[in-house]
């Protein structure tokens, strides 16, 4: 075993009967919190909308009020709901592309470190000239291919991280298949994708999670990012990049237009950053085999 | 000294193989992802100029050369490349070859503007923290180099615009012009080029500051002050020589970001590079613009790669050594 589970602050004398402040995972709860907060936000706004987000309820550019939270936009249609609305999106397309690119990386990097030879060299290969190409060209080209739908868009975005993980599984495989439960396993005939899914991949677990954490956060800027350039989510579908696009104009006489959805992409990105730090504490990788 | 030169013309002829190779991948890549795309190639063309009759759309795919076999195309259109002709714009009355002319030097001149800001800001700053470990010059650094790393420079340019437009009420946006000379532009691009560089140069600050302490540490350190070397002297004229090697290859894997970034900002700052000119043609389905621009924006991208690789032996004696004896 090249993995050691150390609990934090373990080098410590002191005891550790009384659970310290530094023993609550402050980044883990407040990362999580941040994202299930926008998400239940977004449900409520998606599902009882405080005013129909499709509809010119308000006048042109309204200020914040008791009806509209946040103000209207130029064709008066409420901010606040939109903004929500946004929020949601953002989560479910950097939960479903951190998801795919960890199901796909995760296999493929299990199977690359676990059978090595000629099919561990070309897959790397490709992998690291994917790696190697600016992100928003490539994801770029699979938008033109792929089409401009939300499902395309978690596709590409899952193509494109897959190769990050592909590589840091593959790292944390090659240093478990040398144990020797993987050993006796091969001994005892255990076929290999059984080798793979049962006794290699529980032990990148951690691993996975922490990067998969990272992948969102890096979805929710791209995904924000493609829409400002009118290659991501399409209208009329709420999105923050879009958003941010569309209200530059306002911004002299409305500043809350560009702040609101700036706010959710920025909120979204700490939220999956400190998810991913709290990850890495609480499970606390670390190797002593494999220089990071 | 001969065996490093051997050693060192193999190593650029690996180097520059490995960047030709990727680019000849891209290029098959972009050539034919972009035939993938549903629809007609010409429906950007029907946009701009009106439907045609059936005998002018046939007289124009011959013209584009549509009517051919897809290798005969790919070819064709590679060994046009590589005479510098990119073919002809489908919406825009210039060949795609004199778009990319006048746009590359923008992008050019924000990707170095950025690079040296980056350089000038993390080297003092790494310097200052590795010098100053776990006191305050060291704990500010830190702080504000997780700030410029965690905030994505695209909502860093937004938040700029946005206070800008209240404040000061610079002219930001749309300052770049092509009626300006290189020194006008590149004033104008500090702003841009100072967001790119600021999470830049955040993980040079941070590769810095470890090789610094790890510098610092080391005992020639007491011989140098025991000569009477002040500890801007010893950080600067001895430490920061061996502790910026590592950044080097931080610079290499940064230039992607960068690259990709360049994308981005020019969009937001309306600056008429080659992120500008991509985003436009992928806009209006210019297939021609599309390939040429995401090819020359790689390019771009592994050429400054390719420097800072072929640079490295020169800055590390060990390395150069190993490049001989390999």
């Amino acid at each position: 075993m090249n993995y050691t589970l150390k609990k934090p602050q373990d080098d410590t004398k002191k005891p550790q009967t009384k659970k310290r402040f530094q023993d609550v995972n402050v980044s883990l709860i407040a990362g999580i919190a941040i994202i299930a907060g926008l998400t239940l936000l977004g449900v409520v706004m998606t599902f009882w909308p405080l005013n129909n987000p499709s509809l010119s309820l308000g006048g042109r550019l309204e200020g914040p009020s008791a009806r509209f939270w946040l103000g209207t936009d130029d064709i008066g249609r409420d901010t606040f709901t939109r903004v929500a609305q946004a929020a949601l999106t953002g989560v479910a397309v950097s939960i479903a592309a951190a998801a795919g690119a960890c199901m796909v990386g995760a296999v493929i990097g299990a199977f690359t470190g676990y059978v090595s030879g000629w099919p561990d060299k070309v897959i790397m290969r490709v992998v690291d000239a994917l790696l190697a190409i600016p992100s928003i060209l490539i994801v770029l080209i699979l938008r033109l291919v792929l089409g401009t739908g939300v499902w395309q868009l978690v596709l590409a975005l899952a193509f494109l991280y897959s190769p990050s993980v592909v590589r840091v599984i593959r790292s944390t495989v090659l240093v478990t298949r040398r144990s020797d439960f993987v050993a006796l396993a091969e001994i005892a005939g255990v076929n290999t994708p059984s080798i793979l899914l049962k006794y290699l991949l529980p032990n990148s677990l951690p691993t996975l999670l922490v990067q998969g954490a990272s992948v969102g956060s890096n979805a929710v800027v791209l995904e924000a990012v493609l829409s400002y350039l009118g290659q991501g989510i399409q209208p009329p579908q709420p999105s923050a990049g879009r958003m941010l696009y569309e209200y530059t104009k306002f911004m002299q006489t409305s500043p809350m237009l560009l702040i609101a959805p700036a706010m959710v992409v920025f909120l979204l990105t700490v939220g999956w950053n400190l998810t991913a730090d709290g990850l890495q504490r609480a499970l606390l990788i670390t190797r002593s085999g494999v220089k990071k | 000294m001969k065996k490093f030169r051997a050693g060192y013309a193999y190593y650029v002829a690996q180097r520059l193989g490995t960047a030709l190779l990727v680019l000849l991948i891209l290029s098959v890549v972009v050539f034919f992802l972009v035939r993938l795309i549903p629809g007609d190639p010409l429906a950007g063309y029907y946009d701009t100029h009106g439907t045609p009759s059936i005998e002018e759309i046939a007289r124009l795919r011959e013209q584009l050369g549509l009517d051919k076999a897809w290798y005969t195309q790919y070819f064709e259109w590679l060994g046009g490349i590589l005479q510098g002709d990119f073919g002809a714009s489908l919406t825009k009355p210039f060949s795609v070859g004199y778009q990319i002319g006048r746009r590359l030097p923008y992008s050019i001149e924000l990707a170095l503007l950025a690079t040296i800001m980056a350089l000038i800001i993390g080297i003092p700053a790494g310097v200052l923290a590795g010098q100053r470990a776990n006191h305050l010059p060291d704990i500010a650094v830190r702080t504000g180099v997780m700030l410029a790393i965690s905030i994505p420079s695209f909502l860093t340019a937004l938040a700029v615009v946005l206070i800008n437009s209240r404040t000061l009420k610079w002219n930001l946006i749309g300052a770049v012009s092509s009626s300006k000379g290189i020194v006008d532009n590149g004033i104008a691009m500090l702003v841009p080029a100072l967001i790119l560089a600021l999470p830049f140069s955040g993980t040079v600050v941070r590769y810095l500051r470890s090789g610094m302490i790890e510098e610092l540490a080391k005992p020639y350190r007491i011989t140098l002050a025991a000569k009477g070397l002040s500890d801007a002297e010893i950080a600067y004229g001895h430490g920061l020589r061996n502790a910026i090697i590592p950044v080097l290859t931080v610079i290499s894997v940064r230039l992607a970001t960068l690259v990709g970034g360049t994308v981005v900002i020019e969009n937001i700052f309306s600056i008429p590079g080659m992120g500008k000119y991509l985003i436009e043609s992928i806009s209006s389905a210019d297939y021609p613009s599309i390939q040429g621009a995401i090819l020359v924006i790689a390019s771009v991208y592994l050429l400054m790669s390719l420097i800072v690789d072929l640079l490295y032996p020169f800055l590390d004696p060990r390395i150069k050594s190993g490049v001989g004896e390999s």
